[in-house]
């Protein structure tokens, strides 16, 4: 597997794996995380339930649930923007302290995550700038993220010039500009059409090849998650608890019309449609109770 | 064959054109009718020449005075601390506002303080300048940049404060910290407000700097007018030319900073529609 064998500093992996290779240990794990706004106050409220997975070395997992499961809080406390109330989440073995070097994420918006006021070149060269890439070295690099998302000449442009689609595209090159182990993704193609979506949808897929990625990648679309995965994370109502980890039973390369037309992807899409069902209605139950 | 589409966008810059030149023929013509009605009253007799001289002899003097060094020292006055106050008050506003907009512990511990010396009519402390610093410039930089100071820090604070938290999130991701988080993110995020803070400071700033002039006695415009009206009625004229100064200052100055406005905030929404 060409993807672990990227060199890791020594220790990092080494010791969570006890010597074995770095395939063993998991990029992401999370254990009881739980996640309370206004925690300890009258207003608490209870954002993530309990959560505990892991996501392996070059894994795909989508992680689907209902809106306000807290899809967004987990993502969060797995990029280190959040600390869990309670629980650990853990990074390459170690704790999580704050955004890892070598995480990249995507949010939902981005007409709020692109910087409105940098060309769609400087917004992809901030994240090398910090990193202390020079200039000739960052130019090269944005040229070759950007060719790898399907866009050219648009550098000098602003992202708002941009259409929604590639916009989500610059995001995306954005997040893969400084090779990222774990590629983190928050409902990316929710604002954009269908037609836009399964073409971001293939893009991700021949990126994660490309890069060697890991990617944890939210949706509320069950048909995304089943396109995507290696494994899907069922999530219950609010607040979010783990419904079932399903692994999907889907050859790679995945293409829209077979892996879609095939009778495994509509027999999961069959059952996970049953569980976020099943969940929700027991959840109107006991709410009406 | 003739392509006629390009002709849609080329008809509505020339619409667009004319309504510029026709806005500024009516703002023309209506500058020329005030200028007719102050002459037709100064002629019919009902304005006399001890309380407010004609258009004509104020026109004259202003041309005098124009061609002379008297006029142009007293500009370079008045712009020297409008300036100085403006850059150094107006520095510190942004620098000390991203901090107290940025820890919301000092934001709560400071707003109170902000909002009561904001409160203070500035020239309140006019006397304390003047006791501290006579009747100089640097008297009329500090007023300046201490009227400037406040509402433009209260500004910043706010614009800060409303940094959308996905933009800050994105900043701890790629990992942009420190100053350069604070200059490529927070700065520009609360820009919008900073910029509205600024026009309204810089306008604040001129009033605050012929005031001190006028009632303090530093040098400038405002020393100007008050040394013309001490001279008596035959000096009305050019007392009258040095207020149409004052305000031809501020036309100028509020023009140059809506111009560098639209500039720096080209990427913002509110000016797209005119890139
Ligand atoms: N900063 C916050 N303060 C208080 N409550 C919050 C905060 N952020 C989220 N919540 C609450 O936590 C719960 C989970 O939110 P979260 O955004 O993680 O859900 P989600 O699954 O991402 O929803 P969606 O599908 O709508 O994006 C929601 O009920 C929300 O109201
Ligand atoms: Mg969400």
């Amino acid at each position: 597997m060409s993807r672990v064998s990227r060199s890791q500093p020594p220790g990092r992996s080494g010791a969570a794996a006890g010597g074995t290779p770095a395939a063993g240990a998991p990029v992401v794990s999370l254990h009881s995380v739980r996640k309370a706004y206004r925690a300890g106050g009258s207003a608490e409220r209870v954002a993530l339930g309990e959560v505990t997975f892991d996501v392996g070395r070059g894994e795909f997992v989508c992680v689907v649930g209902p809106s306000g499961a807290g899809k967004t809080t987990l993502l969060r406390c797995m990029a280190g923007l959040a600390a869990p109330t309670s629980g650990e989440a853990r990074f390459e073995g170690a704790p999580l302290r704050r955004v890892p070097d070598q995480v990249g994420v995507v949010f939902q918006d981005y007409s709020r995550s692109l910087y409105p006021w940098l060309t769609v070149s400087r917004n992809v060269a901030l994240p090398l700038k910090v990193r202390g890439v020079d200039r000739a070295a960052r130019a090269a690099r944005i040229e070759e993220v950007l060719r790898s998302v399907s866009l050219a000449d648009v550098g000098r442009q602003y992202p708002w010039q941009l259409s929604g689609g590639m916009q989500q595209r610059v995001a995306i090159a954005r997040a893969l500009a400084c090779h990222p182990e774990l590629l983190l993704m928050d409902e990316p193609f929710a604002s954009v059409d269908a037609q836009t979506r399964f073409e971001l949808e293939d893009l991700i897929l021949a990126l994660r090849e490309e890069f060697s990625v890991t990617v944890v990648f939210v949706t509320h679309d069950i048909d995304e998650a089943i396109y995507l995965a290696d494994r899907i994370v069922v999530l219950s109502a609010s607040p979010g608890t783990v419904t079932e980890i399903v692994d999907v039973a889907l050859p790679r390369p995945r293409d829209q019309i077979t892996s879609k037309g095939d009778e495994r992807f509509a027999r999961h899409r069959e059952h996970i449609m049953s569980l976020v069902m099943s969940r929700s209605a027991a959840a109107r139950a006991a709410r009406r109770d | 064959m003739r392509v006629p589409a390009p002709a849609a966008p080329r008809l509505a810059s020339v619409t667009s054109e004319t309504l510029i030149r026709n806005g500024l023929a009516a703002r023309l013509a209506v500058l020329l009718a005030a200028l007719g009605l102050w002459q037709g009253l100064s002629a019919s007799g009902l304005l006399t020449p001890d309380l407010f001289p004609s258009m004509t002899s104020t026109l004259a003097a202003l041309w005098h005075e124009l061609t002379g060094a008297v006029l142009w020292a007293a500009v370079r006055d008045t712009l020297a601390a409008w300036a100085a106050g403006l850059l150094i008050g107006g520095g510190c506003a942004i620098v000390i506002g991203s901090l107290l907009g940025l820890s919301a512990f000092a934001y709560r511990s400071a707003i109170p303080v902000i909002e009561f010396f904001k409160t203070i009519p500035v020239i309140a402390i006019l006397p304390i300048a003047l006791l501290l610093f006579g009747a100089t410039l640097k008297m009329k930089f500090v007023l300046v940049a201490f009227g400037v100071f406040w509402p433009l820090a209260i500004q910043v604070i706010y614009g800060v404060r409303s940094i959308d938290p996905v933009s800050l999130d994105t900043a701890a991701v790629l990992q942009v910290r420190g100053l350069r988080r604070f200059l490529v993110v927070v700065l520009p995020s609360a820009a919008p407000f900073i910029a509205t803070g600024l026009r309204v400071s810089a306008a604040v700033a001129l009033i605050l700097d012929v005031v001190a002039e006028l009632i303090g006695g530093g040098s400038g415009v405002g020393l100007q007018i008050l040394t013309a009206e001490n001279s008596g009625p035959t000096a009305y004229p050019i007392m009258y030319s040095y207020i149409l100064v004052a305000g031809l200052l501020g036309v100028v100055l509020a023009g140059g900073f809506a111009l560098a406005e639209r500039r720096v905030l080209h990427w913002h929404e509110s000016q797209r529609s005119q890139a």
